[in-house]
């Protein structure tokens, strides 16, 4: 009687055991040499006009703002065919910061010299940033988001005043500086090394 | 007396919590899941990585190509790859941006800012494949060219147009990849050479 009793408990057991098993492979077997996991920001949303339309801006635009705060700009290089630029909502663009580090982490990644310096940060991150806008049906322009070199005299962002490379984007609050090494952002007007910007990209 | 913990108990919530953590893990919006890029193969002299200085190779591209307006060399030291590895690299940018943006290749002109964006890729990916395996300072040399289409390559028509590619500096020397077309040459043999009038690495 008691045997009766037991044999579907140790079935169940069984069975238990084989699919638990069989759940663990794909985790730590070959799946997993072979592939990743890796973290990305939500779908783009673009900073709205009040009729709800997506704002943009020219590059003619973004290079006036950036010679009128540098008296040192030299350039702003762009792909002359993208007449239009999209502008991020400041919300995603925080988001996307976040998730960038998140994603740095994931693959193990830090700074080195040359291989995986300040301009790397920026236009990996910018890069990233593009494909995101794709995903959303936004093939037609491109973000408002670049890179850009400046000469820093001045310490910001937890970093020494040294030659450096940054993100720029222009979002509903205009056109922000940020350091993708840590997330920070500040307006241009209010960056202290804004004179010192010497070129930047936007491609 | 019926203990109210039972191994059956145990073992039907365990089920029901991994079968809850399987699925919010899959279906999360934010992950994706990748196959790991072709391991790096950088070109090495005596144990030591084959290097160059950034100001030599903008001394070596003015000569190169007299035609050049536009020369970014932002790094101190490049290093040289190899040619399997630079196409390895082309191909796992294109399957990186395909895992997020599937329906690309399906529409009728592939996006506007598409070159750009798949060199800092590439170039990025390179680097961060060579960083977590080797202890070099000096970063791959890949980068994007402008060059006018003056005499026709392949698919691409002698039109006057500029048009991007990919360059990238090899074993064999600098190699030129044009994106949507996927043509690949040596500089040597890239017929518009004497039509650059850009590169920024």
């Amino acid at each position: 009687m008691k045997k009766l009793t037991q044999r579907p408990f140790m079935s169940f057991l069984i069975n238990f055991l084989l699919i638990l098993a069989l759940l663990a492979i794909p985790a730590s077997g070959v799946a997993k040499e072979a592939s990743f996991k890796l973290s990305m920001p939500t779908e783009f949303i673009p900073a709205m006009d009040k009729d709800g339309s997506p704002q943009y801006i020219t590059a003619e635009q973004i290079e006036k703002t950036l010679q009128h705060h540098s008296k040192g700009f030299k350039k702003l290089y762009w792909n002359k065919t993208i007449k239009h630029f999209i502008l991020t909502r400041h919300g995603w663009l925080k988001e996307l910061l976040a998730v960038y580090n998140i994603m740095l982490n994931d693959i193990n990644v830090h700074a080195k010299a040359d291989v995986w310096d300040c301009e790397n940060f920026s236009s990996f991150l910018n890069a990233l940033a593009t494909v995101r806008i794709w995903k959303s049906g936004y093939y037609d322009t491109r973000g408002a988001i670049g890179w850009m070199r400046v000469d820093a005299k001045k310490e910001w962002a937890g970093l020494p005043p040294v030659m450096h490379a940054l993100v720029f984007a222009v979002t509903e609050y205009g056109l922000l500086v940020i350091e993708p090494q840590n997330g920070q952002i500040v307006e241009l007007k209010d960056y202290p090394n804004k004179e010192f910007i010497q070129e930047a990209f936007l491609f | 007396m019926k203990h109210p913990f039972t191994i059956k108990k145990i073992c039907i919530n365990l089920s029901v919590l991994i079968v809850f953590f399987g699925y919010t893990e899959s279906h999360a919006a934010d992950t994706m899941f990748l196959q790991k890029a072709p391991p790096p193969e950088i070109i090495a002299v005596s144990g030591k990585a084959k290097l160059l200085y950034g100001n030599f190779i903008r001394k070596q591209l003015q000569k190169r190509f007299p035609t050049l307006k536009t020369i970014v060399v932002g790094d101190k030291r490049y290093m040289f790859i190899t040619e399997k590895w630079f196409k390895g690299v082309i191909d796992w940018t294109e399957y990186f941006i395909t895992q997020q943006v599937p329906e690309i290749h399906q529409l009728e002109n592939l996006p506007l800012a598409y070159e750009a964006t798949f060199t800092m890729l590439m170039s990025n990916i390179a680097n961060i494949a060579v960083s977590k395996r080797y202890s070099v300072n000096g970063s791959v040399l890949i980068g994007l060219m402008v060059a006018k289409s003056e005499k026709p390559w392949g698919a691409i028509q002698a039109d006057g147009k500029p048009r991007q590619y990919v360059i990238g500096l090899t074993e064999n020397g600098s190699m030129i990849y044009h994106i949507p077309t996927r043509q690949i040459s040596t500089g040597k043999d890239f017929p518009n050479k004497d039509h650059t009038s850009g590169i920024i690495f």
